[in-house]
């Protein structure tokens, strides 16, 4: 699973996700993405769960790229702790998703399996999300 | 290209700030600005129709597409450009416009697209995929020859093969800018899953946390024995 090699601390305050994403919302790599709806944490599990749907479902061909990194440590208190005592201990890491935020991009494959592969991580991945391709990115309202 | 231009029509922009920027958008009007064409000529603040600008963009390849601005009111024709446009990131309701007023007899620096046709015969045949690496390009030219998009023939690539900037030919009256060296597109091979996360970010196992970086423990340390000295 992904999380940071090295961090300066081992563990942070919840924070507030106010907003859209400005950056990280246009496509940079691929040709079709997985775009957030909504905001939220995404796991590393579930990150890794998506990428997994999504690469058994292309299989060897197209390349993907995963435009979030969980780098926020999560932390929990044990079962039956009474209240107090100290923040918890870290459990895993999540991203921060804004609204906008492009999570995978894929290339080297056509829209009908690159809609079904991001169809199967949606699935994977507690945030309501949307499948995007350029054309959508560059059209205005 | 400038003969059949489409025309669109604006109004001066009396209010500026937020507030009278949100009051023009709730009444389906759209902020801008008009500046360039040489010296001598001021910038004017404007308001757009939402739907008739929204109309010329998403026509196809209208990052440079040259339209003309007329003053309502006015019979006053100017030939513009969108140089920039913020748009709302998640409903793509287009917030403000830049428009450059463009000189026919001057060149222009603008960002063309890459129009990738073909399939390589290292996708047919050897099983490669093809990444595509630059989707755009800067080149310069008069705005009579400015290409809707640059098409790049890419079927003649076979497997490890790179098609670069240097090798398309685009005329005499268009001239990339930038480095030739520039790759375009490549045929590659998909990686496996797992080399395929390798390449993309460090993976550590799970449960197991990162190493805490102690420069700042250090100096705490090392400032503390200080403060015991004074007490």
């Amino acid at each position: 699973m992904l999380m940071p090699s090295k961090v300066k601390y081992r563990k942070q305050q919840k924070g507030r996700r106010r907003g859209t994403a400005l950056r990280g919302s246009s496509l940079a790599f691929g040709d079709f993405a997985l775009q957030a709806m909504e905001c939220g944490w995404l796991t590393a599990r579930q990150l890794e769960a998506g990428r997994v749907a999504i690469q058994r479902h292309v299989k060897r061909g197209g390349k993907l790229w995963i435009r979030v990194f969980p780098d926020k440590p999560i932390t929990k208190k044990p079962a039956e702790t009474r209240m107090g005592k100290g923040k918890g201990a870290p459990e895993g890491w999540v991203a921060v998703i804004k609204p906008a935020r492009l999570i995978f991009e894929i290339e080297g494959v056509d829209e009908k399996t690159a809609r079904e592969a991001f169809g199967l991580a949606q699935d994977k991945i507690g945030i309501k999300t949307r499948f995007v391709t350029r054309e959508v990115l560059e059209s205005v309202r | 290209m400038l003969k059949e231009a489409a025309v669109l029509e604006v109004e001066r922009r009396q209010q500026s700030g937020k507030n009278a920027a949100n009051r023009y958008r709730d009444r389906d009007l759209i902020p801008a600005v008009i500046y360039g064409g040489g010296a001598g000529l001021e910038p004017m603040s404007l308001v757009v129709p939402r739907k008739a600008l929204a109309t010329i963009i998403n026509q196809k390849g209208h990052e440079n597409s040259i339209f003309k601005l007329r003053l309502k009111g006015t019979d006053q024709e100017r030939h513009v450009m969108i140089r920039d446009m913020s748009v709302h990131p998640v409903s793509r309701r287009i917030q403000h416009v830049d428009f450059v007023r463009i000189l026919t007899d001057r060149k222009l620096k603008i960002r063309a697209r890459i129009d990738i046709t073909g399939i390589p015969k290292g996708v047919k045949n050897q099983g490669g995929f093809l990444n595509v690496v630059t989707h755009d390009l800067m080149i310069e030219c008069l705005p009579a020859d400015i290409p809707e998009s640059i098409h790049v023939d890419v079927s003649e690539l076979a497997l490890h093969d790179s098609l670069r900037v240097s090798d398309l030919k685009l005329g005499e009256n268009v001239k990339i800018l930038g480095s030739g060296g520039r790759v375009i597109a490549h045929v590659g091979i998909s990686k496996g899953e797992e080399s395929a996360v390798a390449a993309t970010a460090p993976v550590a196992p799970a449960g197991t946390e990162p190493e805490v970086i102690k420069k700042g423990k250090k100096e705490e340390e090392a400032k503390a024995p200080e403060k015991k000295e004074k007490k």
